[in-house]
């Protein structure tokens, strides 16, 4: 870890804490709302790679966890990491580090396709996997309940994944991407 | 801008050291694991609530934190007293509720920067396992200073895209923020190194 892998670490989980900060979005027809924070663990995947995009959300967590108010809505504390959809927030930084691992892998011939599948599968099939998983095991909820319950948030999910993957392709082409420099 | 969930009292709960704190907190977690009686579980529930006026928190701020939580619980609960069973559900409700009453009193009456000591005095014996304690701190440090940074870069960026007529469109916010976030690791990271820091 060089002392600009370790600024870049914080820089982005501080971004993902910024993004707790902006108004929820109602989404239209179904009400739910949508807040900009998960577009922090796309972002730190697609532009930092596996293992600075993975630590830049464990800091983050951690954070979180011993008390500030970083979670969308003003909340964070250790209570959070209790509740019955703390799965959530526990898939975060293996999210990042998924996105990360395949943005690197994908990365001579990265494009706005890989950008949005790769965002698909980290972005929202492992968050909710372990969103679910969390619900079911620990909490007890029946499986086809948690899956109805969060299907309203995939919406909202969808547009987080068109703009992280937007940016990351966009800092490609300005030559502006992490990943893209030669050390 | 508040960056803390610490509410400054005078009182025991405050006064226990922050590593007590966060062992009783994993202590507890550990032990309701134990026991499937409710009566039980529900003793221990107010056992922990009796922290609550012990540490004289405002119940405004205590609510603030708990609403989101205590919504999801009792929707938890309405779904298991439906689906499974009311017995099933309580015990599963009153763990939850045990956990998250232990986190907001640890939160509401302990320091954050005591709290981040603890964790690195816990992180300490990883460092042959190449977790470098300094560096460590220094990540945690400069996110919480990076915090209000960028959100001010985010209000400076929207505002540049406004007088363009751009602001709606939140591709046009996110693009720039990123670069110079990008670029801001580089001047951080330079002037790191300038004054000798040895990492």
């Amino acid at each position: 870890m060089t002392t600009r892998d370790l600024v870049l670490i914080a820089l982005f989980a501080a971004i993902t804490a910024v993004l707790g900060l902006f108004p929820a979005l109602t989404l239209p027809i179904t009400g739910v709302p949508v807040t900009a924070q998960t577009l922090g663990v796309m972002l730190a995947g697609s532009i930092l790679g596996a293992r600075r995009g993975g630590l830049a959300l464990v800091v983050f967590l951690v954070l979180v966890a011993v008390g500030l108010p970083l979670l969308a809505g003003g909340r964070g504390g250790a209570a959070v990491f209790s509740g019955v959809t703390a799965g959530f927030l526990f898939s975060w930084p293996v999210a990042a580090f998924v996105i990360g691992w395949l943005t690197e892998k994908t990365w001579d011939r990265y494009a706005l396709i890989h950008a949005v599948s790769i965002n698909v599968f980290g972005g929202i099939l492992i968050v909710y996997a372990g969103g679910i998983a969390w619900m079911v095991a620990v909490a007890g909820i029946p499986l086809d309940k948690a899956l109805y319950g969060s299907l309203p948030f995939i919406p909202g999910d969808a547009l987080k994944v068109i703009a992280a993957a937007t940016a990351a392709v966009a800092l490609k082409r300005y030559q502006q991407h992490p990943l893209g420099r030669t050390a | 801008m508040k960056l803390s969930l610490y509410v400054r009292r005078d009182s025991l709960v405050h006064a226990l050291p922050a590593g007590w704190k966060l062992s009783l907190l994993l202590i507890t977690g550990l032990l309701i694991l134990f026991t499937d009686d409710a009566r039980l579980l529900g003793a221990g529930l107010v056992m922990v609530l009796i922290g609550f006026p012990l540490a004289r928190l405002p119940l405004s701020e205590i609510l603030h934190q708990a609403r989101p939580l205590l919504i999801v619980l009792a929707i938890f609960f309405a779904a298991h007293a439906t689906f499974t069973s009311i017995d099933t559900g309580t015990v599963l409700t009153l763990r939850f509720a045990i956990m998250i009453a232990c986190g907001l009193l640890l939160t509401l009456t302990t320091r954050v920067s005591d709290l981040m000591s603890v964790l690195e005095r816990a992180l300490r014996p990883l460092a042959p396992l190449g977790l470098n304690p300094e560096k460590t701190s220094l990540v945690f440090a400069m996110t919480i200073r990076f915090i209000p940074v960028l959100a001010e870069t985010w209000e400076t960026v929207r505002v540049a895209q406004q007088a363009r007529g751009m602001d709606r469109n939140p591709l046009a916010l996110l693009i720039p923020m990123t670069v110079l976030t990008l670029r801001r690791a580089e001047q951080i990271s330079d002037a790191i190194e300038a004054r000798g820091v040895d990492l």
